[in-house]
């Protein structure tokens, strides 16, 4: 009823024959790109970065005054790493921030 | 040249001339409609998936580093969301109709029996374990071209080598275990 050789299987993938995208599909994904591009530039989470930040420098001043500096006790190295990865964290928010904006005046597709 | 057209689009979008984007669409949208395809055996949901691979591309196109070409970095970023997406959808591999018509149809009916076939071992590929289901898709997507599949998947030549080998193996078992 159904041979399934490898040569049979190679034969029945090999020919798969290829579909045509339907007439409105290349319209709707420049509808949802121009759609994308006129979004308004996301506002900058300035208040979260400002206090991963000040956290940030909290841990480290902590570290580098030590015994019963800002901290009631040495801070776990856990911390520090906490403190570095939100500061990573922090700088890869602002450097990945918006992909390509539509300029003013530029018309989408009809 | 694709890869020149490709690149000067980009340049393009990302200086603001978004409708230059249509040309990285009219390029590319039959290979990913198609590649989709592969993975779910239904053309709404594959034009779907597609259509979302070109958003994300869109949303990503800074993200592309010249080092590897255009259509490497698009390809990439389509099969990763079509493997995610694919999850939620599995063709039926075989129904009780197509069961009915491979057994009762005259062995003389050559065409038909093919075609059916065909359909099934297709839809079976959907239902084997993602790193065969990807090599096997990707393998017979670009006409069983090892190289440039193993360089579309990112993987060395010898592992797709090593998938396909095993795909097929449990291919054949999970179809020999349905039509006995």
């Amino acid at each position: 009823m159904l041979e399934v050789s490898d040569e049979s299987l190679d034969t029945s993938l090999g020919r798969d024959p290829w579909i045509e995208p339907s007439p409105g599909f290349r319209s709707a994904v420049l509808r949802r790109v121009y759609a994308e591009a006129e979004l308004p530039e996301l506002a900058f989470p300035w208040k979260r970065f400002a206090l991963g930040v000040f956290q940030a420098l909290l841990a480290i001043g902590g570290i580098v005054v030590g015994g019963e500096g800002l901290f009631a006790s040495a801070p776990h190295p856990g911390e520090l790493v906490g403190a570095l990865i939100l500061l990573g964290f922090a700088a890869r928010l602002a450097s990945h921030w918006g992909g390509p904006r539509t300029p003013r005046g530029a018309t989408p597709p009809s | 040249m694709s890869c020149a057209e490709d690149l000067s689009d980009v340049e393009a979008v990302l200086r603001g001339q978004t409708q230059r984007f249509e040309g990285i669409v009219a390029r590319w949208e039959r290979p990913l409609v198609n590649l989709a395809w592969r993975y779910v055996r239904n053309e709404a949901i594959a034009e779907e998936m597609a259509q979302e691979a070109f958003l994300l591309c869109f949303r990503k196109l800074r993200q592309w580093r010249r080092e590897a070409e255009f259509s490497t970095w698009l390809f990439a970023l389509a099969i990763n969301l079509y493997r995610s997406r694919s999850r939620r959808y599995r063709p039926k591999i075989v129904d009780d109709d197509q069961l009915e018509l491979l057994a009762t149809t005259d062995p003389t009916e050559k065409e038909l029996l093919r075609e059916e076939r065909d359909a099934v071992v297709r839809r079976a590929v959907t239902h084997l374990p993602e790193i065969y289901r990807e090599s096997m898709i990707m393998y017979y997507f670009e006409g069983q071209d090892l190289a440039t599949a193993a360089r579309r998947l990112g993987l060395p030549e010898g592992t797709v080598k090593a998938r396909l080998f095993r795909g097929r193996k449990i291919l054949r078992e999970r179809l020999e275990r349905i039509l006995r």
